[in-house]
């Protein structure tokens, strides 16, 4: 299991940043903290570290979103 | 709450605490916490790969390193980190650590003991010490650094030593000291929070230095009215983010330089009060000199009047709107401008030149020495500035900015080594490139280096031309390469020895940063197996010379060159591997080394109060209440406690004067230009998920697969003109060799027609193979960015 902070910037564009949000929210993988102004706290969830790399390259590529910024993660070694 | 709610509640704190600095620009209420679980042990350390020098929160349990996180107290990244920081723990966990020292025997690697490894490394010393040379790097921690640089110049004085960073930041070096008359810029980071206009120079921070990129972002984000510009000479990331991306042509720098400063002399809009205060004018000499020739203002106008908007179109391809347009920001006494560069600049064989010209425009423009007003030249490797700039590891340099040839210097360093008068060599070493090819030139033919010791680099893949600089030596007799790395890296695997070396927060250690931050760490968990201290490895040789009589090994009262002491002042025997960390070694060659700081007021804090801090930039003076103060923006009154005259005093200047140099410096073509045979111009480069030569971030699985390999980017027009579909592998071949690979078409960065990107980073494809060893007359930096090439589909096999 992998546990990452993240955070998420949202663009302003309010319908596309709207369905970004509900799209999140449906994710079961992520925790959503309250968004403060652009910037989404985000816990991401995954099996793996591979999981977790491609959920944020997925995270990413939403339209409605800006960048996404990678605080922590906890792995463990085997 | 179990313990994955647990590591949930605190990751979610720790990223709303970051949501509301970003968005707030303020700090948070409450501290993101420090621990995720109980039994997690944290402590602070500077990354181990770029030289913007983030922060981490290093979290350990049971020996190993278990978690990474941004570190909330660092004003470089203030909790942030970038795709690599963030899996900068399993840079330790790569399964081929190199554990055991091993030595070539029947053409293969075998294991030994580390007393057969150590002396065979005294054998080649004593067999031929003026041929013994170290060739080290930014990535050595600063204690690292000094110690074999006090080893070489101290104790063999044959000066023979040398650093990768020669290969990375030697320009942005003498263009400081040619500018300045010392080292190192005199803005800091804090310059991209008060900027309006931020200028990059054939610069891509977006993939290069993210965690700084990212502060610029984040001011749009906010609201801030932010100019971006892209001076480039190719589309890239940092391009997507750009208000204005201006193209050039390769080596057109120097003209857009002085382009701009043509046109704010022709406009009027220079800053005329500015520059009759605190400025001279230089130009070049032949041959080629840090100082130059004094020049007249009216020479200056003179000379720079050549570079009309018309000429510099031609000269750089930028339009004379473009040109205008720069012209007219530097112009604006209103705005505040800041200028990054890297590699663009540096690895240039004009990059003396360019980095003057930068220098100077800001000079001219009055854009300087205001928070946000900066001229600021950024570092690849983690401490380049800390251990190669400041403790002075290049073959003529001194520690504190002190070097070789200069009596005066020499005798001050031997009053601070205690040694005899006359001990330190006034004839300077082999810079990087002339040391590998004399190393790589039969002995009796003038190839005098015939053994070298690598530290922490991987100059097989990161010099050019290696075929010629570093591949003749493995097949010349009487060649022996030493090899101290972490991983069997392609230089390693090329050695007849090989020593086992901690990494990062295996070991203590200290690094200096780009914008003069120096940043201490302790050693948190053991290295693997038989790997040892860089440190130590070096001080066990000087060890083993001392006892077989080598008379370098002692100072004038006979002690040993590296008497470590216990509080009670008896020495310690730290060469004993068992005794190494009874004392903190790195301490007490760090309060050495700082004594050498003052000279060019440099000044370094005691070792004490870099382990309170995240980080402390020098200059760094004790206050009336004992305290320690650091300097934001140097050569300003009112931050640096050395400028007292005026609002801004150079107090190094060239000229003695207090002034500093605007250059005027010619456009010069590049050394090697595309012709019928090689039509195309190929750069090398970097890419965001890898550092280096990939030693360490191909071996972190997560980075790996994100970046599996290296390709070539080249325009869709001339794929189609090859006849080559995107990830189709193609030739690319110079006058020097060749390297097949495949072609990204339309991918992350676009060159334009007739050239090539490839990134470096891939051990498996040399690039290297292909660039020229041509290098700048003073940095004596090579040029990686220019060279003609040819595409060709790949043959089939």
């Amino acid at each position: 299991m992998v546990v990452a902070a993240l955070v998420v910037t949202l663009t302003s564009g309010p319908v596309e940043r709207e369905l970004a949000l509900a799209q999140l929210a449906d994710d079961p993988r992520l925790t959503l903290g309250a968004p403060v102004r652009d910037h989404l706290p985000v816990v991401a969830t995954t099996d793996d570290a591979a999981a977790g790399v491609a959920l944020v390259e997925g995270l990413s590529a939403l339209s409605a979103v800006a960048r996404v910024d990678v605080l922590s993660i906890e792995f463990e070694v085997a | 709450m179990d313990r994955r709610d647990f590591l949930k509640s605190t990751a979610l704190a720790t990223a709303t605490a970051a949501a509301t600095r970003l968005a707030l620009g303020q700090e948070p209420v409450a501290a993101a916490p420090r621990t995720t679980d109980d039994d997690v042990t944290w402590d602070k350390a500077p990354c181990r790969f770029c030289g913007t020098g983030c922060h981490v929160q290093v979290g350990t349990r049971g020996g190993k390193v278990v978690a990474i996180a941004g570190d909330q107290k660092a004003e470089v990244n203030k909790g942030l980190l970038c795709v690599k920081g963030y899996h900068v723990g399993l840079a330790l966990y790569g399964a081929d650590r190199l554990t055991r020292p091993l030595l070539r025997k029947d053409g293969k690697l075998v294991p030994i003991a580390w007393d057969q490894a150590l002396d065979i490394v005294v054998d080649r010393v004593l067999a031929n010490p003026a041929g013994f040379a170290i060739y080290g790097s930014g990535q050595w921690t600063i204690p690292e650094g000094y110690a074999a640089q006090k080893l070489i110049k101290g104790g063999l004085a044959n000066n023979q030593i040398d650093p990768n960073a020669r290969l990375c930041m030697a320009s942005a070096v003498t263009g400081f000291l040619s500018t300045y008359g010392v080292d190192e810029p005199a803005g800091c980071y804090d310059d991209l929070d008060r900027a309006d206009v931020v200028v990059c120079w054939g610069n891509n921070p977006a993939e290069m230095h993210p965690v700084l990129f990212s502060r610029l972002v984040d001011r749009r984000a906010r609201g801030d009215k932010l100019v971006l510009i892209d001076l480039t000479t190719r589309r890239t990331r940092t391009s997507a983010f750009a208000d204005r991306t201006i193209f050039f042509q390769p080596q057109g720098d120097l003209a857009i330089a002085n382009g701009i400063a043509n046109l704010l002399l022709e406009r009027g809009t220079w800053d005329r009060p500015f520059v009759e205060k605190f400025c001279n004018f230089r130009q070049t000499t032949d041959p080629l000199t840090l100082d130059g020739r004094p020049m007249t203002f009216d020479e200056y106008r003179q000379a720079m009047s050549a570079y009309t908007p018309a000429r510099v179109a031609e000269l750089a391809g930028v339009s004379p709107d473009d040109l205008s347009y720069l012209a007219d920001l530097f112009g604006r006494r209103d705005l505040r401008i800041t200028s990054l560069w890297c590699m663009g600049m540096n690895q240039h064989t004009q990059g003396t030149a360019i980095n003057d010209l930068v220098h100077g425009v800001h000079l001219l423009s009055g854009h300087f020495g205001k928070p946000g007003d900066a001229p600021t030249s950024l570092t690849g490797q983690p401490s380049a500035c800390g251990t190669v700039r400041e403790v002075g590891t290049l073959a003529h340099g001194l520690p504190g900015g002190l070097v070789v040839t200069k009596a005066e210097h020499r005798t001050e360093a031997e009053g601070h080594w205690n040694l005899p008068p006359g001990r330190i060599n006034p004839k300077p070493g082999y810079h990087t490139v002339e040391m590998w090819r004399r190393f790589s030139t039969p002995s009796d033919q003038g190839g005098d280096i015939d053994t070298i010791w690598v530290q922490v680099t991987n100059p097989a893949r990161s010099l050019p031309n290696v075929d010629a600089l570093f591949y003749p030596s493995r097949k010349l007799p009487g060649k022996f390469l030493i090899v101290s790395d972490v991983y069997p890296t392609a230089t390693a695997m090329a050695a007849d020895l090989v020593l086992p070396s901690a990494m990062w927060v295996e070991k203590n250690g200290m690094f200096g940063n780009s914008e003069r931050r120096t940043q201490q760490w302790f050693k948190m968990v053991a290295p693997p197996g038989e790997a040892r201290d860089d440190c130590w490895q070096t001080i066990a040789v000087a060890r083993r010379l001392h006892d077989r009589g080598h008379p370098g090994m002692k100072d004038k009262d006979g002690k040993f060159l590296f008497n470590i002491v216990d509080e009670t002042d008896r020495p310690v025997p730290v060469w004993d591997w068992r005794r190494y960390y009874d004392v903190n070694v790195d301490a007490q060659l760090f309060e050495e080394y700082r004594r050498f700081s003052r000279h060019k007021h440099k000044d370094l804090a005691p070792y004490a109060e870099y382990v309170k801090a995240r980080g402390l930039r020098w200059p760094v003076v004790e206050q009336p209440d004992h305290t320690w103060r650091e300097t934001k923006f140097r050569f300003v009154r009112g931050d640096d406690p050395y400028a007292t005259k005026d609002d801004v005093q150079f107090y190094h200047s060239v000229t003695k004067d207090d002034r500093a140099l605007i250059w005027f410096h010619p456009h010069q073509p590049p050394p090697e230009v595309p012709d019928r045979d090689y039509p195309m111009l190929l750069c090398t480069g970097r890419v965001i998920e890898h550092w280096h030569t990939g030693t360490i971030t191909m071996r972190i699985p997560q980075l790996q697969r994100a970046m599996p390999q290296a390709y070539c980017e080249i325009h869709r027009a001339d794929a189609a003109a090859l006849g080559v579909a995107d990830g189709e592998v193609v030739t690319i071949e110079s006058r020097r060799g060749r390297v097949d690979l495949p072609v990204w078409l339309d991918g992350r960065g676009q060159p334009p027609p007739g050239q090539v990107f490839v990134p470096f980073f891939d051990e498996s494809i040399v690039i290297n193979l292909v660039t020229l060893e041509n290098y700048d007359p003073l940095s004596k930096q090579p040029d990686y960015k220019k060279c003609a090439v040819r595409i060709r589909r790949r043959a089939s096999p």
